[in-house]
């Protein structure tokens, strides 16, 4: 899989955040959002990241797309460290990335009519003129599957599915090479969620587009992604390809995860208890591994050390001590 | 059919409007007639927009009337007609024979209040007993529902508890006065999975434990397997199809069930593409004449966009609104290629 070419690259990867603190005399806290992350993206595939709600997947595609300053670490696009990036420079690397949202209703300027949002992008970061520009957004409109006379309408005359066709049409309007999509589909009816899903891997396909797709669907991610990776508190505890991490978790917690979706099948009835208590506070996240305060495998080096993502076979990588030497 | 069950909550010819401001009318549910019985539940399943919320608003007789409007139709309880009922007989039913769980659970409970007086002020509405008593019911309620540290979850504020926590707080309080039909509008959409589980084991426990007969409005069919015992399709107003939920599953009839089953990304097959239902729900204002259904079916024929289809019964106690299956020939055809 190295001899891929990498697109994006994550080093050790840190956003953390700094909580009000009610007196002075209180401890100073942060909430670590992401923590210690490292991943790298190929061209022209999809990485999927799930996890719960409060696991910092979406601030680790803000701060991807440095709309959030990362507290340390590293990302490097095609080879090249963003962060000293300014001025041109910046501008330059912003037009290679774009974010789909999750919310189309908010998403959407709702006093400005279809071409002026998707045109926006264009006048801002592209040399072309205002006839090429009106004739992209037709462009655009097509590909996405909406009717040209869109292009005069408001937001508000569209149904939810056909506004995601519209923020799908805006990000793609600068002609990125990566795009984030953040729970593109969560708001979305199944039978509109299908029909958006086979848009953006349609878009794939023509385009050679490079997905990073967060979702706490993991039948959706499933379905888009090429690889996946799982989120606990701020940490990715497993990665890998998704057909192997799907049919062989390693991590006690994408176990549970998976075990957890309700599915149709009346032959097995599920026998596995559900995962205990609630996702612990990130503000103080338990000593050792993150997850141990709710695993059901957890052993005493659990709570004193932290484990690190290591590979267990050419597939999957997991941060867990069950698969280390010393736990055993 | 199911004479040695009680019937708890009988909906016969149900229809709903909404007066538009333009003068227009929309017919948000059409004529739908169910029953839920002791011990069962029974999942209504739609899109956004089917009228599946409003159904189950309808039932609590908590619909804004202006501009909602119940047409026609009866809703009875116990075999008595809710729709007759006094706003006071009716306050009294509330809380105490239908309880209602609804998806957001921070929106449903009182910020200003501790868990503790919420629980309190809905027990002692309806049930003869001293606040001590109470807080005592309450805090059993709470150790039922699964929380650990129930003394202390007792003397906080809503803010204060998790996403999981509030909704176990919720159906606490609903389940409290042992209510006789729980209406479950997406008690999980807005959890977490992992949390989700627990609670829909928590509400099977409850099933079994009080007897009470269950209304669970969701769209995710998931769910549906796992915890209905019958089901009811709706789309646009209407219910095109109802079966027990093994028929619902295997031999799905109505084409809109038969997509909508097809649409959920499996965890055990691996597709290209999924298959996807072309278009979007009409809107409640401007109805087709024929099928509903028919501008996104793939089977539709000359008579669906003209003549709205029966319910017709089939083996199992399964019900569609379709006209594939009023000539005959032309519903075997459908089958072989659905489940060749």
């Amino acid at each position: 899989m190295s001899k891929q070419n990498i697109l994006l690259e994550v080093r050790d990867l840190k956003a953390y955040f700094p909580v009000k603190r009610k007196s002075l005399r209180e401890e100073k806290k942060v909430v670590k959002a992401v923590d210690d992350i490292s991943i790298e993206i190929f061209k022209g595939e999809t990485l999927g990241i799930v996890g719960e709600s409060g696991s910092g997947k979406s601030t680790l595609g803000r701060t991807i797309l440095k709309l959030i300053e990362p507290t340390s670490g590293e990302i490097l696009f095609e080879g090249q460290p963003i962060q000293q990036l300014t001025g041109r420079a910046l501008q330059k690397f912003r037009n290679q990335m774009q974010m789909v949202f999750q919310d189309p209703f908010s998403s959407l300027n709702p006093r400005m009519r279809i071409g002026d949002i998707i045109e926006e992008p264009m006048k801002l970061q592209l040399s072309l003129t205002k006839e090429e520009r009106r004739q992209r957004v037709k462009e655009l409109l097509e590909k996405v599957g909406l009717r040209e006379d869109a292009m005069r309408k408001f937001p508000h005359e569209f149904s939810g599915g056909q506004r995601q066709r519209i923020g799908i049409a805006r990000a793609l309007a600068i002609n990125p090479a990566f795009i984030i999509a953040d729970e593109p589909v969560s708001a979305l009816d199944v039978s509109v969620q299908s029909q958006v899903l086979n848009l953006m891997m349609d878009l794939q396909d023509d385009l050679g587009l490079t997905y990073m797709f967060i979702s706490h669907d993991l039948g959706v991610v499933k379905h888009i992604s090429d690889r996946v990776a799982v989120m606990y508190l701020g940490r990715i505890v497993e990665m890998g390809e998704k057909n192997a991490l799907y049919e062989n978790p390693l991590h006690p917690y994408t176990q549970a995860l998976l075990a957890a979706i309700p599915v149709v099948d009346f032959d097995k009835k599920r026998d596995t208890e559900p995962l205990k208590g609630d996702l612990p506070s990130p503000m103080d996240p338990p000593v050792g591994c993150v997850f141990h305060t709710r695993c059901p495998k957890a052993m005493p080096i659990c709570s004193q050390k932290r484990p690190v993502l290591s590979s267990q076979n050419n597939q999957q990588r997991v941060a867990c001590f069950l698969y280390e030497e010393e736990g055993i | 059919m199911n004479e040695h069950k009680e019937l708890v909550l009988e909906v016969k010819d149900l229809s709903i409007s909404f007066d538009l401001p333009n003068g227009q009318e929309a017919k948000v549910v059409e004529d739908i007639s169910f029953s839920v019985y002791k011990g069962e539940t029974l999942a209504l399943v739609g899109e956004s927009g089917s009228g599946k919320s409003i159904t189950s608003l309808a039932v609590m007789r908590l619909l804004p009337i202006p501009p909602g409007r119940i047409a026609s139709g009866t809703i009875r309880l116990n075999g008595h007609d809710l729709l007759q009922m006094k706003l006071k007989e009716m306050s009294s039913i509330r809380g105490n024979e239908i309880s209602m769980i609804f998806q957001e659970p921070m929106t449903s409970l009182d910020p200003v209040f501790k868990v503790s007086s919420q629980l309190i002020e809905g027990i002692r509405r309806h049930q003869k007993v001293s606040k001590k008593e109470a807080f005592e019911i309450a805090l059993g309620m709470l150790k039922e529902v699964g929380i650990a540290s129930a003394e202390k979850v007792m003397h906080e504020y809503p803010h204060q508890l998790s996403g999981g926590m509030r909704q176990r707080v919720m159906i606490a309080m609903a389940m409290a006065n042992n209510p006789k039909l729980l209406i479950a509008d997406e008690p999980t959409t807005a959890l977490d999975v992992t949390v989700q589980a627990q609670i829909l084991r928590l509400m099977l426990k409850m099933k079994e434990e009080h007897g009470s007969a269950i209304l669970f409005i969701t769209h995710d069919m998931g769910v549906v397997a796992e915890t209905a015992d019958r089901v009811m399709v709706m789309y646009a107003g209407q219910i095109v199809e109802e079966a027990p939920v093994k028929t619902l599953f295997t031999e799905p009839k109505h084409p809109y069930t038969i997509a909508l089953l097809k649409t959920i990304p499996s965890l055990d097959e691996n597709v290209r593409r999924l298959p996807s239902i072309p278009g979007t729900v009409p809107s409640a204002s401007q109805l087709p004449n024929g099928c509903r259904f028919a501008a996104r079916c793939e089977h539709a024929m000359p008579i669906c966009s003209e003549k709205q289809p029966d319910m017709m019964e089939f083996a199992h106690r399964q019900q569609v609104r379709c006209h594939l299956y009023t000539e005959k020939g032309v519903s075997a055809n459908v089958e072989a290629e659905h489940f060749a």
